[in-house]
């Protein structure tokens, strides 16, 4: 992807994101919503589902302690590994 | 970065190596272990843009994500080592906003999960996507009976 499309994308996509959290009430219920739109964190971490229109992020959850991985969830298996309820058994 | 930088000097060092040794060879020999060098190079590019699923021990990449805090706001850049240094966090990724299993269930769960979260000692949640035109194409309402 050139540099001037992940520019518009990251600006775009902000928006969108942020739409979706105040629509969806997240944003009200204390959630951040950011926007990964060059995939440089999916990237990074190694969670890149690529489809014929776009990257997009595998479905994952994780706990993070002073920026370190402590828990992780997989949608490898079932979507619903990755929901609140599992994070919640786990902590 | 880092670790691309380090490939790339692994396959710097690789060709360089094979190259001196190409050196005393016969012309045949030579032409092989060129093949060889272009082939280990390819394959040294391909490794970098696969990176090993996260797991845990893994420090979160300090990344620039955009945030937009309030409609029609100017988006923030919001560097994700710094927001959550010194916190314990609950991040969570999607295949994209408003997609059908993000709205329905893995979001949700989270928002009601807040109270529980924060019961034990998660300070914030963070949700991740790289979005697409899903979210173009979805009106306001279709996300408001969660």
């Amino acid at each position: 992807m050139i540099s001037i499309c992940i520019f518009i994308t990251y600006l775009s996509h902000s928006r969108q994101n942020q739409a979706w959290g105040r629509n969806s009430g997240g944003a009200a219920k204390g959630i951040r919503f950011l926007a990964d739109g060059s995939a440089e964190l999916t990237k990074a971490l190694g969670l890149v589902m690529d489809t014929p229109a776009m990257v997009r992020t595998k479905r994952f959850s994780l706990i993070a302690d002073d920026g370190v991985v402590t828990h992780y969830f997989s949608s490898a298996k079932e979507s619903s590994d990755t929901w609140a309820p599992a994070v919640l058994s786990a902590l | 970065m880092l670790h691309l930088s380090l490939l790339f000097l692994v396959a710097l060092t690789a060709i360089a190596s094979i190259s001196s040794v190409s050196a005393f060879l016969p012309r045949q020999t030579v032409a092989a272990s060129t093949l060889f060098t272009l082939s280990a190079s390819s394959s040294t590019a391909a490794e970098t843009t696969d990176m090993p699923e996260v797991q845990v021990g893994d420090k979160i990449p300090s990344v620039d994500l955009m945030e937009l805090k309030e409609a029609g706001g100017k988006p923030e850049t919001v560097n994700l080592s710094d927001l959550i240094a010194g916190k314990r966090v609950a991040i969570f990724g999607v295949p994209g906003a408003f997609t059908p299993g993000c709205s329905k269930s893995h979001l949700p769960s989270f928002m009601e999960a807040q109270a529980d979260l924060k019961g034990n000692g998660v300070d914030m949640t963070i949700c991740v996507a790289t979005n697409d035109a899903y979210v173009m194409e979805v009106s306001d309402n279709q996300c408001s009976n969660l």
